[in-house]
């Protein structure tokens, strides 16, 4: 590519004339209001001068400051998309170019914040999936929503997209469909009700509790105490005499709070959900309420799916589904928000993620009970369990002999209380290992709380590692992982019975290992006929 | 479910046929020892030092007590590590696959198909050039499925990473 101005170029193109906009709004939100309420408030005081100017002068040079940054940033930056490569020129001070080849794109993702949508405008990331800020991805912000869609299908698309465009109604419309793109699954109202409970959002949401709870406790005790002198003391008073009924219904209200947070998140991530298998093979997930964003993973880049059950909504009944692909960035990008990238579906009744599951990639969906692995792992997790529960009670012992003022019994009681809890634990996590193989998948299934079955497409598994410590070699158990071109590279089987391992991986992937397996009798191990290669 | 297997049919991975370098033992040896000299003299002068400065009986057994928690599996590993290690490691190229073993408590067998291989890397650092040794690198499109061969000999692993890539490159396939 020739090296021309961009000035004079004609190709190159500008990012949307309402650049300014959103970020006037956001100023405007931020800084003026306040600003606008301050300076009557000082008049009110008397303080007009100097506090009322200094508080209007310094908005009034943040915004100006800001706004010009902006201007400067949209007059110097120009993108295009050619055969061969999508390209950014941009940057005041320093000049960067960065230039992507089309063939490294995998991920096209629009977002739309708050502050765009009243514009019509939306952000863009451009990937290849390899970790960001060493010249990997471009981003376009803003862009007017229609030529967001444009980017996502030209770069998506190896070939030109033999497509007629939108009628114009629909221009403005959220998230236009191409005219064929075949919906696999829409939100439904009541599946909100697991977000409640989904660990993800759970986790932000009490963690926003907490840190709530930390500045409030601080800020309200003094300002009720100051507006009603005595009741401090009589709400005191109060806890001190029931104090059981007061930390229970504290930890009621903690967890009710707690779980409106978290629903409220869950609510924000995935309102107007949507997933559509789009014309130009591409997997489209729209989701979003205050941050609308429009995730594609090609399928040809789909190595798999991971059909996570995880606690406590898999006592729920529910369960998702993520992806395993390549190309959907390291672990730093993949997290947005409260919803990691490779999420394809929320919280979902299980039967109709397995349907889902089944509509993503034929075949993939929970069929026959997987094969259990080895009583030996069992016995490893119930040793862990009973190692915890001793080093509980060794710290408990140590406590109550004589650094603190506890009774034995009382130091003892956690270890007492958490051994069944441990081997309850410890037997969940034995019955979640499992595996399988079918006429095109390996699935291979692990976790307690975490549990999720990856189930992986037989021509995606790249190579085997075999794992063993010496517990494991004493025991006859290794651990078994399939590497694949996705962001994990490698998904394991752990404490899988050695010889049913390699059983697996020889009939799952023929003629890699063969030639490096024996029998234990020292034969050699010709590929044998395994009632599990079942047609899926 | 499967039918439970008879023993002698169970299979295992068989070692892979070439050794390493003689030369890697002492490799692995230099290695514990600069870690047990950046770990062990810590607990050790802060031991030295409450014992000659303060009366805490106390503190000064507990310091003891860590030098020797520290010293005594920095020792032993020092000691036995490099000669097992040299018993386990081991590398193999066919045609079709590349296959590794490396470890000695805890070890992994890797395989990976010549169709699949990237990139082919070899890399020196100081203690492996004052041994004349280096390590060959071949990642495959999985991040986690890279297989690294330590302890080669310089010149021979320069060799086999010239004929692995040669090989990749010849062979059919989409590496992604």
């Amino acid at each position: 590519m020739s090296e021309t101005a961009p000035e004079t170029n004609e190709e190159w193109l500008r990012l949307s004339p309402l650049t300014l906009l959103p970020t006037i709004l956001v100023m405007g939100a931020v800084f003026a209001l306040p600003a606008l309420v301050a300076v009557p408030v000082t008049a009110l005081f008397g303080v007009l001068w100097p506090v009322g100017v200094l508080i209007l002068l310094g908005a009034v040079l943040l915004c100006g400051l800001v706004v010009g940054v902006e201007v400067l940033r949209y007059r110097h930056t120009w993108y295009r998309v050619t055969e061969e490569r999508a390209e950014m020129r941009s940057g005041v001070l320093a000049r960067t170019h960065l230039s992507l080849s089309r063939e490294r794109i995998r991920t096209v993702d629009l977002q739309r914040p708050l502050w765009h949508r009243p514009f019509g405008l939306c952000y863009v990331t451009v990937g290849t999936g390899q970790s960001a800020g060493s010249g990997e991805e471009l981003k376009l912000d803003p862009v007017a929503v229609e030529e967001g869609e444009r980017l996502r299908r030209e770069l998506l698309h190896r070939a030109p997209v033999r497509q007629p465009d939108p009628e114009g109604g629909t221009q403005q419309e959220e998230d236009t469909d191409g005219p064929s793109a075949d919906e696999l699954v829409a939100m439904r109202r009541r599946w909100f009700a697991y977000g409640a409970a989904s660990l993800a959002s759970a986790g932000v949401g009490f963690g926003v509790l907490a840190a709530a709870a930390g500045v409030l406790s601080d800020v309200v005790p003094t300002l009720l105490g100051q507006a009603f002198p005595g009741a401090a003391d009589a709400v005191i008073d109060f806890a001190a005499q029931y104090l059981l009924l007061a930390v229970l219904s504290s930890l009621f209200g903690a967890i009710v709070l707690g779980g409106l947070f978290a629903l409220a998140l869950y609510i924000e991530a995935w309102w107007g959900y949507r997933l559509t298998r789009e014309p130009d093979g591409t997997l489209r997930v729209r989701r979003g309420l205050l941050n609308v964003s429009s995730i594609s993973i090609e399928e040809r880049r789909l190595r798999g799916i991971r059909f996570m059950e995880y606690l406590p909504v898999r006592w729920l009944g529910a369960a998702s589904v993520a992806a395993v692909a390549s190309g959907l960035g390291n672990t730093k990008q993949q997290t947005q928000g409260v919803v990691p990238k490779p999420y394809l579906t929320p919280e979902l009744p299980r039967a109709e993620a397995a349907r889902v599951a089944g509509e993503i990639m034929p075949g993939a969906e929970p069929g026959p009970p997987l094969t259990p692995h080895p009583r030996a792992a069992l016995s490893r997790r119930r040793f862990r369990a009973c190692a915890l529960v001793a080093v509980l009670a060794a710290g408990g012992a140590g406590l109550g002999g004589g650094l603190a003022p506890v009774p034995l019994w009382a130091a003892l009681a956690p270890a007492a209380v958490v051994l069944p809890l441990a081997l309850l634990y410890a037997q969940g996590a034995y019955r979640g290992l499992g595996h399988r193989l079918d006429a095109r998948f390996v699935r291979l299934r692990r976790g307690m709380v975490l549990r999720s079955t990856a189930v992986l497409k037989r021509e995606a598994v790249i190579g085997w590692r075999v794992h063993r410590s010496p517990m494991q070699r004493w025991r006859g158990l290794s651990t078994l992982g399939a590497t694949v071109a996705a962001h994990k590279g490698v998904h394991w089987a752990p404490d899988i019975g050695t010889g049913q391992g390699l059983a697996l991986a020889q009939q799952a992937v023929p003629d890699l290992l063969t030639p490096f397996l024996e029998r234990v009798d020292g034969g050699s191990a010709a590929p044998r006929q395994d009632q599990d290669a079942r047609p899926g | 479910m499967s039918a439970p297997q008879a023993r002698a049919e169970e299979l295992r991975l068989r070692p892979p046929r070439h050794r390493v370098e003689r030369r890697a033992i002492t490799y692995w040896r230099l290695r514990a020892a600069l870690a047990t000299l950046c770990t062990v003299p810590v607990p050790l002068i802060a031991a030295v030092a409450v014992q000659w400065f303060t009366e805490l009986g106390w503190l000064i057994a507990l310091l003891w007590a860590l030098t020797a928690a520290v010293a005594v599996p920095a020792l032993a590993v020092l000691a036995i590590m490099p000669v097992w290690r040299y018993r386990v490691h081991r590398w193999e190229t066919t045609d079709q696959a590349v296959y590794t073993l490396a470890g000695w408590l805890w070890q992994e067998w890797r395989v990976a198909p010549m169709s699949r291989i990237q990139t082919v890397d070899t890399q020196r650092g100081p203690l492996q050039r004052l041994l004349g040794l280096s390590t060959v690198t071949v990642t495959t499109a999985s991040a986690a499925g890279e297989l690294r061969i330590d302890g080669l000999d310089a010149e021979h692993a320069a060799r086999l990473a010239a004929e692995l890539t040669e090989v990749t490159q010849a062979a059919p396939g989409d590496a992604t």
